[in-house]
């Protein structure tokens, strides 16, 4: 599973997952940043196989590098 | 899709359901008001004691994987867009994994939809997928992927018949491995 607020997705309780620094609704990363989105994906399965109990997280080193987002009156680079 | 009954613990559902009923009828005006977090500062979270754990035993290169997004993803023309309810729309769309995404949109009204509507890959990465495919780094990818609206308030449907659903739709798929990306 992937996520980008630590709060919302640890009371779940998901086997295993990988936490990205980008805003919601874009957890690859901007529009049209294929490298990007292919690194992050990659690294996402690659998770898969290295957390080796439950529970276990991995933290994207990625940050947003497009404009930020802006949604209901707020500008979002990252999370909710 | 298949209705199974759900192997998960679910002895949460009937006192979460009692707290929804209460709930729900104070939270909708605020909630119709886009108005999430005071909504919510009330709502019934569930919480959970166990986390369910299969390692997984085979490599990338040989797992059947499937996705599911909660971005709310439809297909143009063809499916009808999710619902905007206070409640949250229940529906799960299953969209074949060599669908063009370009002809999906998203109806997801609790989030950014721009980065979705210029490049669908941001939220469910078909490309990339395709790309690791091509190069034998991911075994497969499963018939179908799935799609529903993130924003749900009955935790209820999700446990007994979406992810149960789901679930179900994967064994026939023979999917090793799934990823769920929320929004």
């Amino acid at each position: 599973m992937m996520g980008n607020v630590p709060a919302r997705v640890e009371p779940v309780r998901p086997p295993r997952w990988v936490y990205v620094r980008f805003p919601r609704g874009a957890m690859f990363g901007e529009p049209g940043n294929r490298t990007k989105q292919r690194r992050v994906l990659e690294e996402t399965l690659e998770a898969a196989k290295t957390i080796q109990e439950p529970g276990g997280k991995v933290e994207m080193p990625y940050r947003w590098e497009g404009k930020p987002i802006s949604f209901r009156g707020r500008e979002i680079t990252e999370g909710p | 899709m298949v209705a199974v009954s759900p192997k998960a613990e679910v002895s949460w559902v009937q006192g979460f359901r009692e707290k929804w009923r209460e709930w729900f009828p104070v939270a909708k005006p605020l909630l119709q008001a886009h108005q999430g977090p005071a909504a919510f500062k009330t709502y019934p979270f569930v919480s959970f004691s166990q986390t369910p754990w299969s390692p997984l035993r085979i490599p990338l290169s040989e797992v059947c994987l499937a996705v599911v997004s909660t971005a709310g993803l439809y297909r143009k023309g063809i499916d009808a867009p999710f619902a905007d309810t206070a409640e949250g729309d229940p529906r799960v769309i299953q969209l074949p994994s060599n669908i063009d995404p370009k002809s999906l949109d998203t109806a997801h009204t609790h989030i950014p939809q721009e980065p979705i509507r210029a490049d669908v890959n941001v939220a469910l990465p078909f490309d990339p997928l395709r790309d690791l495919v091509k190069e034998k780094k991911v075994g497969s990818l499963a018939l179908r992927f799935f799609s529903f609206v993130g924003y749900q308030t009955r935790a209820d449907k999700v446990a007994l018949e979406m992810a149960p659903n789901i679930a179900a739709a994967m064994v026939e798929d023979k999917v090793t491995l799934a990823l769920i990306v929320p929004v």
